[in-house]
């Protein structure tokens, strides 16, 4: 390439060698690219990541900010990525999250170049991410504002799948090197006014209207994938994942959309049938709310 | 489709410090899906001195699928075949990660060379002699390594005149070393068998 711009290696896919594009962030901390994380899950049980062997059963959502930050220090590179991308899913005919920036603070900041902290904020503080952990649909929060026990999104009301997820230290190194004086100061704050949010409330309402699916530790994970193989536990939809909260494959009951036409269909897990989450579409399909649903049941 | 672009950096990456690493990798033609790599035998074990080679076919599901890798050098190793350079490595099979490269598969295998793990062996022979036997296996594996993974033992050029004299004809007999990375023995096998 003409101009090539230095990656710095963290912000390099640890599966394809490139930049990260579309970035997804897995509750390990760990980071790679959308349509790598994806090809690298297993289709049959619980995946591992592939940096940490961290073990994880749902398919995160993009991370934007990471995204973002992405496209404002590497452009010409993002740009290459992005036709190469789309060259590519054109041939899958299958195509990767289309990301609108519905979040309008960061659709504005896309107009100006430089990396600026309100790239970075925190939705629960709105202050620049201090630890910064994603959440499975993609969304930053710092480590001291989500709920312990059971984190779920504000932005987006997803639950977090299977506990607390770790500090993405890539991001947290990042923010610190980019900006050492907010960085020290949010540090300084956290020292003196040590802030649990008051965001427990909000994840208690989620758990009491559905609280039907117990988060699983990663023992629990693969026990519950090994007893299904054994015959007993619930039945896994071999490479089917669920189109909301990214559960792959999905665990006991499959809702298929009848209605959507995209060669990758429409599915849910029962969870997500039930409570009707709105997270994006992953695979950009044109769901609408009247279509109709089907009950899978495991095929013998 | 094997992903060339990946293969070619990996190539760039490993070839860049194969002074520090005593690795390196090799294309096999033009295409991404046959390679040769290099190891150093790590100083310390019987294995000290001998170059290895390895050779390595790419699925077409590479780095989600783990490269099919088997030792081209004869090697005394007990999860390594002494018959066909097959090797018993977890990393090479179902704990394979699509975040090693080859560098780091073949960093795995300069371990695997200086810790055996006699007790999930490839070779059974071989792993016996280990746990029973410490000092002949240890015998063995240097004498092989002095036969089959060192070069400097015997010039190339000495060896495609041993070959000739033997009456295959000289050209064959360079291409036919060549393959089977110097070993004279391995190239008389392959002559014989035409």
């Amino acid at each position: 390439m003409e101009e090539a711009e230095q990656i710095d290696d963290s912000f390099v896919c640890g599966i394809c060698l490139e930049l990260l594009h579309k970035p997804v962030v897995l509750a390990c901390g760990h980071m790679s690219c959308f349509w790598c994380a994806h090809d690298a899950m297993n289709l049959r049980k619980e995946s591992h990541c592939p940096i940490c062997r961290h073990v994880y059963n749902h398919f995160p959502s993009i991370c934007e900010i990471l995204h973002v930050l992405l496209r404002k220090k590497y452009p010409i590179t993002c740009q290459i990525r992005e036709m190469q991308l789309l060259e590519e899913e054109k041939k899958r005919d299958v195509f990767s999250t289309q990301l609108h920036f519905s979040n309008s603070r960061i659709n504005s900041e896309l107009t100006t170049p430089a990396v600026s902290i309100s790239d970075a904020l925190c939705i629960t503080c709105k202050k620049m991410l201090f630890q910064p952990v994603i959440l499975n649909c993609g969304h930053a929060y710092c480590k001291s504002c989500l709920a312990e026990d059971e984190p779920s999104c504000q932005f987006c009301q997803t639950p977090h799948p299977n506990g607390f997820p770790k500090v993405c230290l890539v991001l947290d190194s990042f923010f610190g090197t980019e900006f050492p004086q907010e960085y020290a100061q949010r540090r300084q704050d956290l020292q003196h006014n040590p802030v649990r949010c008051q965001q427990g409330i909000a994840s208690l309402a989620w758990t009491t209207s559905a609280n039907q699916e117990v988060p699983l530790s990663n023992i629990e994970l693969s026990q519950s994938y090994s007893a299904s193989t054994s015959g007993s536990g619930p039945y896994f939809h071999y490479g089917v994942g669920c189109d909301y909260c990214g559960m792959y494959p999905i665990a006991g009951e499959r809702y298929r959309c009848k209605d959507c036409v995209e060669s990758i269909g429409f599915d849910l897990c029962g969870t997500c049938y039930n409570t009707g989450s709105n997270s994006p579409r992953r695979f950009n399909q044109q769901h609408k709310e009247g279509h109709s649903f089907e009950l899978v049941t495991q095929r013998r | 489709m094997v992903d060339c672009a990946r293969i070619q950096k990996e190539l760039v990456d490993c070839n860049k410090d194969k002074g520090i690493s005593g690795i390196s990798i090799t294309l096999d033609g033009d295409e991404f899906t046959h390679l040769t790599g290099t190891i150093t035998g790590p100083v310390g074990t019987p294995y000290e001195g001998g170059i290895f080679k390895i050779d390595i076919q790419m699925p077409g599901e590479y780095p989600f699928e783990p490269p099919k890798m088997r030792f081209l050098t004869k090697v005394w190793h007990p999860n390594i075949s002494s018959q066909n350079g097959a090797i018993c490595l977890d990393i090479l099979k179902d704990q394979w990660s699509p975040a090693l490269t080859l560098k780091t598969a073949l960093l795995s295998l300069q371990a695997l060379l200086s810790a055996p793990e006699p007790t999930d062996p490839q070779d059974a022979v071989v792993a016996e002699q280990y746990l029973r036997d410490y000092p002949t296996f240890a015998g063995t594996a240097r004498y092989w390594t002095e036969t089959f993974a060192k070069r400097s033992s015997m010039g190339i050029e000495e060896k495609v005149q041993k070959l000739v004299e033997m009456g295959f004809p000289d050209g064959l007999v360079r291409k036919t070393l060549e393959m089977v990375g110097g070993d004279e023995n391995m190239a008389l096998e392959k002559l014989c068998m035409g």
